[in-house]
């Protein structure tokens, strides 16, 4: 499984200092803040970091588990080393949870999933705002592209919570239908997908 | 308090972080915050803090949980405006 999550570093702006410093009470725990702090000297930057990586991991959990709940403190980050290699443990399930996070001076983008080289990731600009639309569509396109004419049939299937999302497919050589593990994310002017790259037939019913 | 002066509040506080405004223009107790109005996740967070100052309220990390839909959120209102 996968979770992508993507932020807009352009499209933050605190209304106040003092609103950020709830929001990050509200969000990280004193530890992660510490943490987060020891490895990213700029401060919004650390917040938005650790954002996503909790985001990710809670895509990826919820697919998993789909148990719908909005608590950034039941994921706890326990480490990002200095490759922003993260661990998250979920207070909700026990698991524990691994990724990366991606730094670009327009965006971070943290990826959950044990098996990171395997997964094909693409970040892309979108000419609308937060356009959900279009990200869905890049997606199939790039999704088109990797399995060709393997694919006969995609049904896009929504998870009940904002970004998160799987594909169906059929394919012509198999006669049950097959899910390939997607996450899909969008802020701002920025997106992303990410999905298995691995045979269809080493993919998960 | 009453109900409806919680959720033309609540409506205001909300509408800057929509991205679902035909939604938002049909908003009720069943709409989901992310779901229907497409309000992003990191964004729920501000939407707690707004509430908080609007209500003069604290909502503890269990309320906050629980915020997903316009009903959930006037209830918890509601509860922590009455005490």
């Amino acid at each position: 499984m996968i979770g992508v999550d993507i932020v807009d570093l352009r499209a933050i702006q605190w209304p106040s200092a003092s609103h950020r410093d709830r929001y990050v009470k509200k969000v990280f725990s004193p530890k992660e803040i510490a943490s987060l702090d020891q490895q990213i000297l700029d401060r919004n930057l650390a917040i938005w970091i650790g954002w996503a990586i909790k985001e990710s991991v809670y895509k990826l959990e919820f697919r998993t588990q789909a148990k719908r709940y909005f608590r950034p403190k039941k994921l706890e980050i326990l480490s990002i080393n200095s490759a922003s290699r993260f661990v998250v443990l979920s207070q909700q399930t026990g698991q524990i949870y691994q990724g990366q996070v991606l730094k670009h001076p327009d965006y971070v983008l943290a990826i959950a999933s044990s098996n990171l080289p395997h997964i094909k990731l693409e970040v892309f600009s979108i000419p609308e705002v937060n356009s959900s639309v279009a990200t869905r569509d890049f997606t199939l396109k790039a999704l088109r592209e990797r399995w060709g004419a393997r694919l006969s049939t995609i049904a896009w299937r929504p998870f009940p919570i904002g970004y998160l999302s799987s594909t169906k497919q059929r394919c012509s050589n198999f006669s049950s239908q097959q899910t390939i593990p997607l996450s899909t994310s969008h802020h701002g002017r920025w997106a992303c997908y990410a999905f298995y790259q691995a045979p269809i037939k080493q993919l998960q019913p | 308090m009453d109900q409806n002066e919680i959720i033309e509040k609540l409506k205001k506080i909300i509408e800057p972080y929509v991205q679902d405004q035909e939604a938002f223009a049909k908003i009720n107790e069943e709409t989901d915050l992310l779901n229907d109005l497409k309000v992003n996740s990191s964004n729920l967070v501000d939407i707690i803090i707004d509430a908080e100052d609007e209500f003069d309220i604290e909502i503890d990390d269990d309320s906050a949980e629980k915020m997903l839909t316009v009903k959930d959120a006037v209830a918890i209102i509601s509860k922590l405006t009455a005490t």
